[in-house]
């Protein structure tokens, strides 16, 4: 996307913060006397969050998490000053100090040189395509359509003893500047969580309906059978049977593909944790990780996608990255120093949780490539086996290439049917490589899932992920 | 805290009632790649929180209605609009009425490590202890070397104003770890450790690195668990993350259904004067958990919560019995009870047995040291977590073991627990350094 793509508003703003930031060239420019790298971000966020539940409403405006931070290399690694304050005069000031630090910099360990290439998409302007603008809709009118929503859910379902809607729109805007040029980005999140808590008077159970992406108010539309399905799989699960250890021929559901791709070769394939000698892929390049039907991709391109965006937070312009194509991994996704460090081509996946933090090499929009079959096709060529849905969550562990997903439910499948009866919950664990070599089908579509993505415990970003339904073999607990 | 935005506040005839929350920040973070510094940070942040009530009527019933407000440094030039706004989403939530706490007297809980209040105290600190790290790895043995470390050295002032006279503040430091030792071996294979703490001699560094390395070099040999129903002992790390919350939003789990919110929400599944095993027998030692948010350095203690409430060291469960609730202001109003503030750090009363002992069984006891990550649902219990390390304990001998999970549910599992004599302080809570659970879920190698 170039400037002649934005609307008319996303212009004018574009222009304004190019009119407001435009000093942060000469901020890099006069840092670069003295230091062979430096960069400046601004990000800012606004938007609202509200809270729909019995008996109680809550709202919130975003944090702003507003901020500079200025990045300079001294050679060997890489030294930063965040702050809050970002008029002109205070950035100027953080920079000089800055390279006061950086100038007296005294080597307290290794230091192995690190040689920065200032590449960048020059100057640019970028804003996410919006149809329905959330600030074109009055607050009012967003908590009374929301509002409805939840009581439609929590009346389909007699034992439901709470219902929860959250709805969450933001705005976050990031200014880049390196010796490349400036860019500005506009990025437009949006997400409705629906949440069903039913009780038998002994046991509480849930099920949920996400709708989230990168666009406006058009990406949260909830079907009926959306919120049906919902009630009937939450009043289900009150008489789920806990399922028998062992290995399984199993089905992953879109949403459940994408946290395998996320967690097995998402997390496993960023760079940094090359550098760090955490990743076991690392010695795989070029090397067979899984059967001919595995493509996996990074991409933060993707249209709506709640990954997505157009320039990550160290300046790249964003495209996606082919991590595994037709079983054989590729390459790995990277942040600077990572790229740096190891020489390898950038990817556009340096991302920051805030300017407070340090930029890691993290995903954007991970997923598996779809494949021919449909998912009747799966289920009928399963004797015994279970559909698993709905991952909650998921661990990486890119040293051991184990996985492990948690999943809400199961539904069991006999000579390739399915039975009704449903087990909860699911941990589904095994060995990346022989999970991958056991995909035998894909089905033809790829459905998307929005989440949060921790690195380790901390630094949290939005990510998206998905896929096809995936039938491979697996110990399930 | 800037007066204006105190004026500003006041002065808004929209805002029936406020709370007016400053945070000044600053701090220092110091990133190792191997042993090669990545980068060494600054960082710094003012950031106010204002809580707007506006008071209406909802088909004649009072309503309050209420809106957060964080502000960044650059919102100050246009706070009338922001507050506009803020009053305008206030008016439109509609809670049943509660006030505010009024002033009153508060605790000093001591919460600042004195080295780490000054940013360029905490920059020093940051690289001696990164060079601390570098020395007592490098001391560690042949076979093992760092592979990352992470250290945050933060300071917070914090000021609390409201519309009812409660007017006070406190300073507090936060230590963050991460640490991640590489072994070779059989397999080369990692130990990851995330330690946090209020002062940086509380990380323990000498004994972290020496832990990490040992687990580290164990990795390098363990080999999956059995597939079983058996006695599981969670001890380390695995015995707080069992009980911690989890990194994408769950609170932890006692604090979560002890709380009065829970109970508001028809999300609690323990009922004051009755046992908190859902319905199961207690066959093991009894549950009596506190909430202390008055404890020394205690991550999760505060000396005023975010309504401005007092810190309180309050009796939840006694003797497996839930015998109170936290209650933050608005729901200790709603659920008429004692107003206690938010949670602080669970203490967990130890039991008799001595570790030594709880690790006996035949044909063999799994101890696990370490899961991948917190995952306990809040709401049901129900949990599944990877083993990262592990120990299978028979008479046999003793083997590490990493891979498959251990599941179920927490609130039945403790029905039937055992806790260590040996005591430890985690981040999540105080009390025993380890839980034998009788009969718990191991995923691994079938057969």
């Amino acid at each position: 996307m170039t400037a002649t793509d934005l609307s008319p508003a996303a212009a004018a703003e574009a222009q304004r913060l190019r009119e407001q930031f435009g000093f942060l060239r000469e901020v890099v420019d006069e840092m670069e006397r003295d230091v062979p790298y430096a960069s400046a971000l601004v990000r800012f966020s606004d938007g609202h969050s509200i809270d729909l539940r019995d008996g109680e409403q809550s709202a919130r405006r975003q944090d702003p998490q507003s901020g500079v931070v200025l990045t300079a290399s001294n050679g060997h690694a890489l030294e930063e000053s965040a702050s809050d304050a970002f008029d002109v005069d205070s950035i100027r000031s953080t920079s000089r100090d800055l390279v006061e630090r950086v100038r007296h910099h005294h080597a307290d360990g290794p230091e192995p040189e690190l040689a920065i290439l200032a590449d960048g998409p020059g100057d640019a302007d970028f804003a996410t395509p919006v149809a329905i603008d959330p600030t074109s809709v009055s607050l009012t009118e967003r908590i009374a359509r929301y509002e409805a929503i939840r009581r439609r859910l929590r009346a389909i379902e007699a034992r439901a003893v709470q219902a929860i809607a959250v709805h969450r729109d933001g705005s976050q805007v990031s200014i880049f500047a390196n010796r490349s040029g400036m860019t500005t980005q506009q990025i437009r999140r949006v997400a409705m969580i629906l949440q069903l808590f039913v009780s038998d008077g002994q046991q509480r159970q849930f099920d949920l309906v996400i709708k989230a992406g990168t666009g406006g108010l058009e990406l949260l539309d909830v079907t009926e059978d959306e919120l049906a399905e919902c009630a009937a799989t939450a009043a289900s699960l009150l008489s789920a049977d806990s399922v028998a250890p062992g290995t399984y021929d199993v089905i992953a559901d879109p949403l459940t593909t994408g946290t395998i791709a996320h967690e097995a070769f998402g997390h496993g394939v960023e760079t940094d944790m090359f550098v760090k000698g955490r990743a076991r892929a690392a010695e795989y390049v070029g090397q067979r990780v899984g059967s001919d039907l595995v493509n996996i991709f990074d991409d933060p391109t993707i249209p709506a996608g709640y990954g997505s965006y157009f320039v990550d937070d160290e300046g790249q312009l964003a495209s996606g990255t082919a991590i595994i194509r037709n079983g054989i991994f590729q390459r790995g996704i990277t942040d600077l120093y990572s790229a740096t460090r190891l020489g390898i081509p950038r990817s556009a996946n340096g991302r920051r949780e805030s300017v407070q933090r340090k930029a890691y090499a993290r995903m954007s929009n991970t997923f598996f490539g779809a494949g021919t079959s449909t998912l009747e096709d799966l289920i009928a060529g399963l004797d015994d086996g279970l559909l698993v849905c709905r991952a909650i969550n998921g661990m990486e562990d890119p040293k051991g290439w184990g996985i492990q997903i948690w999943s809400q439910f199961a539904r069991e499948i006999k000579n390739g049917r399915l039975t009704g009866t449903i087990y909860s919950p699911i941990a589904l664990t095994g060995y990346v490589p022989d999970l991958l070599a056991d995909v035998t089908g894909l089905s033809n579509t790829i459905e998307w899932a929005s989440g949060s993505c921790g690195k380790g415990w901390k630094e949290i970003v939005q990510v998206g992920s998905g896929g096809p339904y995936l039938r491979t073999r697996c110990r399930l607990g | 805290m800037d007066q204006r935005v105190v004026d500003a506040v006041r002065g808004h005839p929209g805002v029936h009632d406020w709370t007016i929350r400053f945070q000044r920040g600053r701090g220092a973070q110091v990133y190792l790649a191997g042993t090669a510094l990545e980068n060494m940070r600054q960082v710094g942040r003012d950031a106010y929180e204002i809580e707007l009530f506006n008071d209406h009527q909802v088909d004649g019933e009072p309503m309050r209605g209420s809106a957060v407000i964080p502000l960044g440094r650059e919102d100050l030039a246009r706070l009338p609009s922001i507050l506009d706004d803020g009053v305008s989403m206030a008016s439109l939530v509609h809670n049943p009425p509660w006030s505010l706490p009024e002033a009153g007297d508060q605790p000093d809980v001591e919460l600042a490590d004195p080295r780490l209040v000054d940013v360029a105290d905490s920059v020093r600190e940051a690289r001696v202890a990164a060079d601390q790290i570098r020395d007592l790895v490098d001391a560690a043995g042949p076979g093992v070397r760092l592979s990352a470390a992470e250290l945050f050295l933060t300071a917070v002032d914090e000021q609390l104003m409201n519309s009812r006279g409660v007017e006070t503040a406190s300073t507090s430091t936060r230590v963050l770890l991460e640490l991640n030792l590489l072994a070779d071996g059989e397999e080369e294979a990692e130990f990851f450790r995330q330690a946090e703490a209020r002062r940086l001699d509380d990380l323990h560094l000498v004994e972290m690195v020496h832990d990490a390395a040992q687990h580290a070099r164990d990795a390098t040999r363990a080999h999956q668990p059995r597939t079983r129903l058996g006695p599981v002992v969670l001890s380390d790390i695995a015995v707080d993350q069992l009980l911690a919350a989890s990194v994408l939003g769950n609170s932890s789990p006692y604090l979560a259904q002890t709380s009065a919110a829970a109970a508001y929400e028809h999300l609690s599944r323990f009922e004051v004067g009755e046992p908190v095993y859902l319905g199961r027998e207690r066959m093991g030692d009894p549950l009596t958990m506190r909430s202390n948010a008055r404890r020394p350095f205690s991550v999760l203690s505060y000396r005023f919560d975010a309504d401005g409430l007092a810190a309180h060291d309050v009796l939840l469960i006694e003797d497996g019995v839930l015998r109170g609730r936290t209650a933050t202001q608005r729901y200790a109003q709603y659920l008429n009870i004692p107003p206690t503030g938010r949670p602080g750090l669970a203490e967990i009363t130890p039991g008799s047995t001595p570790l030594a002992d709880l690790l006996r069984g035949e044909p063999s006891v799994y101890q696990v040291v370490a899961f991948s990550a917190p995952n306990v649902d809040d709401v049901t219990g129900n949990f599944g977590m990877e083993i990262r390390l592990g120990y299978e304990i028979g008479p046999g001998g003793t083997r590490p073991i990493k891979g498959g999970s251990v599941s179920g549910n927490l609130f039945e599992a403790m029905a039937n627990a055992r806790f260590s004599a040996e005591t430890a302080e985690f981040a999540s809570f105080a009390g025993p350094r380890a839980i034998r659970f009788e009969s718990m879920q191991v995923a691994g190698e079938d057969g």
